[in-house]
């Protein structure tokens, strides 16, 4: 294990980016639950919008092309939207007396504050256990595979690399 | 076909071992110059991917084949390091 502190400092960008599109998952989702389309109203069709705007675009990404990871940070203005024009969650627990209310929320805190932290001990202990020191990839993007050339027998092949940082997996 | 690695600081040598499609080491490389080098010894042909562009020059150092230097061209190659759990 090193822990140099470049890494650290990425390890913290990279959870803190990950708790920060949970949370801000969960903010949209529970209005979105909650919510009753009265589209004589024009947020509600504002919201509409950007609610098939993003699920189309998902949609399309899945069933038609390839999904990425970073394919998704585009909804991100979408989310946003729709956490403005949203109305507040109106559900029917609201007149339930406040005694019940406040047995829920720990109960509801607890989930998020759980889900964050398996998420934050998943990264920690895969994605972010890699990091790339040298490398030349191929035009191609990685599913598709490089275009192979064939060498004749006899060749020899040479070409030189800087490593930077140490490294300890090499592959060609 | 043979793979090495070579360091050009210590000179040591290491041979990389096939595995599915590529050849991989697994082995800590301080940081430094290093040589890859791939030799067709068979008699058959081989595959090797290589990237290739008409105008664009790729990895920082160019690659050289059969002496001939072609800077349009690299080898597909990935250092990495792994945090490998204490095991």
């Amino acid at each position: 294990m090193v822990s140099r502190p470049h890494c650290l400092y990425q390890k913290a960008i990279k959870i803190g980016y990950v708790v920060a599109s949970i949370i801000l998952f969960f903010t949209v989702s529970l209005p979105l639950l909650c919510w009753r389309p009265r589209f004589h109203r024009q947020k509600d069709q504002l919201a509409l919008l950007a609610v098939l705007t993003a699920l189309g675009y998902l949609a399309f990404h899945v069933i038609f092309w390839e999904a990425e990871s970073r394919y998704g940070q585009i909804i991100l203005p979408a989310l946003f939207l729709l956490l403005a024009a949203l109305p507040a969650p109106v559900t029917r627990r609201q007149k339930v007396t406040d005694v019940k209310r406040q047995k829920r929320w720990p109960r509801v805190t607890f989930l998020i504050s759980a889900t964050i932290t398996i998420y934050a001990i998943f990264l920690q202990s895969y994605s972010l256990s890699t990091i790339a020191v040298a490398a030349q990839r191929s035009q191609l993007s990685v599913q598709y595979h490089a275009q192979a050339t064939t060498t004749s027998p006899g060749t020899t092949l040479e070409q030189q690399v800087n490593l930077p940082k140490p490294a300890n997996t090499f592959s060609v | 076909m043979t793979i090495t690695l070579q360091s050009l600081q210590s000179a040591h040598v290491w041979t990389l071992t096939e595995k599915a499609d590529e050849f991989i080491l697994k082995q800590p490389l301080p940081a430094g110059s290093y040589q890859i080098v791939i030799q067709n010894q068979g008699l058959v042909p081989q595959l090797i991917d290589l990237v290739q562009t008409n105008n664009y020059t790729l990895a920082p150092f160019p690659i050289t084949i059969n002496q001939l230097q072609n800077k349009n061209v690299s080898l597909i190659y990935f250092f990495e390091w792994l945090n490998m759990k204490p095991s």
